[in-house]
């Protein structure tokens, strides 16, 4: 090999290994590497898109994929080894938040007296009378056990004093085979991110009947989660890493951007023929009720109390050991990041929050908080049944 | 024979490849294991864990169902689990890294030991890199017989073009990858490429 090629392959950054999701909120992935916010970071970074969250993670274990998206609960589970050896890792960004759906089939969402519209609270009370005049158990699906999905939908159903047992029967299917389940009867209903809850509705099968937005208000979903030894041999990729994907959240949240986007989606590599859907949809891609969104009132800042917050709504329904419980603070200061965030976001001349943390459920409104030079606004964190966690 | 000879394990094999999991089957057969198969599939595979109650299900690493059955562990005591739980033995954690690498994902219920386990998860492993060899071959292959054909092009449109014989057009594509570093098949192409565009290089103006 001649000594200039030599050179260029050693001037080379190294490859960036980063595992997706076909789902809609892949979308800073899929921006950063079409719209060229990678390219203009100098990163060389390959997605490689999984078929279940199990595999993401096995693989983000073995060392496979470097990194990648994650389910908002998803690098806090790898650190304490719930349902898998711990392998650490790091999280310094949220990538989108909001984007989940309960989906009822239609033939069971005609039932319930009160309009889909209706406030969740009473929606979930209808359900329960639904359920308890059938005399059977309502079969609803998730897509994963460490996630939001799992947790919103258990706090929405318990408002209702239903549980998994006698009332509901709790199984997980992975998105791109909701609709086919919902369609042969295997389920009733479904907590599941988009674009599946929009295909359902555009298809007929079924109708949104509460977001997760209106549970838990503007919730990290989707997080960035990279291995920890990944992090630390490699400091300034991942600050270029994170300032890629801020650029690619900007870009999303601009309403001028979204016709392009569905065409991006629609691609074969990304979202393929659910993304092509998507696209004939009017109002889409982004469902209204469901707020997904992934920049403004700073979106992408990894609070701790949030972490905090997920950790404890999975300790309450039993997804979380006591010896992981006994973890949980030294594992949040480990794993989620804001110290890496604020780097990144300063470099790019944004602001973000100075604290790491701030009481969850108390702000049903965007509310100010300090930042380096003045306050910064950040979105209402309001929780179903106006439940609070206290921060510190 | 001995007391202590266990009663033969009950594996689930879940694969939509169903070259492969023919492979599997008889392999795990021949060793006196009993395979109950399955296709992937939304509506049967959880049920069929539910009723057949299998010792060890191994499944496609790429199978969408994976999370179907992480769900049913938890929810469970009985189901099986992820083999990952069985890490912290000695030698587990190679198994493991292995498993990944071939594609092959095995759950396993509580109770059993490591090695039998692990007896299963090798011949599927062995299996699983099988098949993946049998279809590299096959595409070497495919491949080798479209390089000829290209080569075969190149050489025919170099002595139309250069008036020279075979062996000497032959020669000019050896010598062109040679001097590039490049697959003689990528040099053919280039040659197609060159003689078909139009211009004063190319064959209209010949």
């Amino acid at each position: 090999m001649s000594q200039v090629v030599q050179d260029s392959i050693h001037a080379q950054p190294p490859r960036i290994c980063l595992g997706f999701m076909a789902l809609l909120d892949a979308a800073p992935l899929v921006v950063a590497r079409e719209r060229g916010f990678f390219a203009a970071q100098g990163l060389d970074v390959v997605l490689s898109r999984q078929s279940s969250w199990a595999s993401l993670r096995d693989k983000v274990s073995a060392g496979l994929l470097d990194g990648g998206q994650m389910l908002a609960p998803m690098p806090l589970a790898l650190a304490l080894g719930l349902g898998a050896p711990a392998t650490q890792v790091v999280s310094a960004m949220v990538l989108s938040r909001n984007g989940n759906g309960i989906t009822l089939a239609r033939r069971i969402a005609q039932q319930l007296p009160t309009h889909p519209d209706g406030d969740p609270l009473a929606t979930a009370q209808a359900l329960a009378t639904v359920i308890r005049e059938r005399g059977r158990p309502l079969r609803l699906a998730t897509v994963y056990p460490w996630s939001s999905h799992q947790l919103q939908l258990l706090d929405w159903l318990a408002y209702a004093g239903l549980a998994p047992g006698d009332d509901i029967e709790l199984t997980a299917i992975a998105p791109a085979r909701m609709l086919e389940a919902l369609r042969e009867g295997v389920v009733d209903g479904c907590c599941v991110g988009e674009p599946w809850n929009s295909l359902a509705q555009h298809q007929g099968l079924g109708d949104l009947l509460v977001s997760g937005h209106e549970i838990w208000q503007n919730a990290p979903e989707k997080v960035l989660g990279m291995r920890a030894d990944w992090v630390d041999a490699h400091p300034d990729l991942h600050q270029r890493l994170l300032m890629a994907l801020v650029e690619a959240c900007r870009w999303l949240d601009d309403p001028a951007n979204h016709a392009d986007l569905k065409g991006l989606l629609a691609l074969p590599t990304w979202l393929d023929e659910a993304g092509a859907e998507l696209a004939q949809i009017t109002l889409g891609p982004f469902h209204p009720r469901i707020a997904q969104h992934f920049f403004r009132d700073q979106a992408n800042f990894p609070w701790q109390s949030q972490a905090r917050w997920l950790l404890d709504r999975l300790q309450h329904y039993g997804l979380c050991s006591e010896l992981a419980s006994g973890l949980a603070e030294a594992t949040v200061e480990t794993c989620i990041r804001p110290d890496l965030y604020r780097a990144a976001a300063h470099a790019l001349g944004l602001d973000a929050p100075v604290i790491d943390g701030k009481t969850e459920g108390v702000h049903p409104q965007p509310f100010p908080v300090p930042g380096a030079s003045g306050a910064v606004a950040v979105a209402g964190d309001a929780l179903l049944g106006q439940s609070s966690f206290r921060w510190p | 024979m001995s007391q202590d000879v266990p009663a033969a394990l009950r594996v689930m094999l879940i694969d939509n490849e169903p070259e492969r999991a023919s492979l599997v089957c008889s392999a795990l057969e021949s060793q006196g294991y009993r395979v109950i198969s399955q296709r992937a599939s939304t509506t049967g595979l959880v049920a069929a864990v539910a009723r057949d109650e299998p010792d060890i299900v191994i499944i496609d690493m790429e199978s969408p169902d994976r999370d179907a059955l992480e769900n049913m562990s938890v929810l469970s005591q009985h189901a099986p689990r992820p083999i990952v739980f069985f890490a912290s033995q000695s030698g587990d954690s190679e198994t493991i890294q292995a498993a990944i690498r071939a594609g092959v994902s095995a759950y396993v219920v509580d109770g059993l030991q490591a090695n039998r386990v692990r007896a299963v998860v090798d011949v599927a492993i062995a299996r699983f890199r099988e098949f993946q060899t049998l279809r590299e071959q096959l595409l070497e292959t495919r491949t080798a017989l479209e390089d000829r054909k290209l080569i075969e092009r190149a050489k025919g449109l170099l002595m139309k073009q250069q008036g020279c014989d075979e062996e000497q057009a032959y020669s000019v594509l050896r010598k062109i990858a040679m001097d590039r570093s490049q697959r003689l098949a990528t040099v053919a192409q280039d040659v197609i490429n060159y003689f078909s565009q139009p211009g004063p290089q190319g064959r209209r103006s010949a």
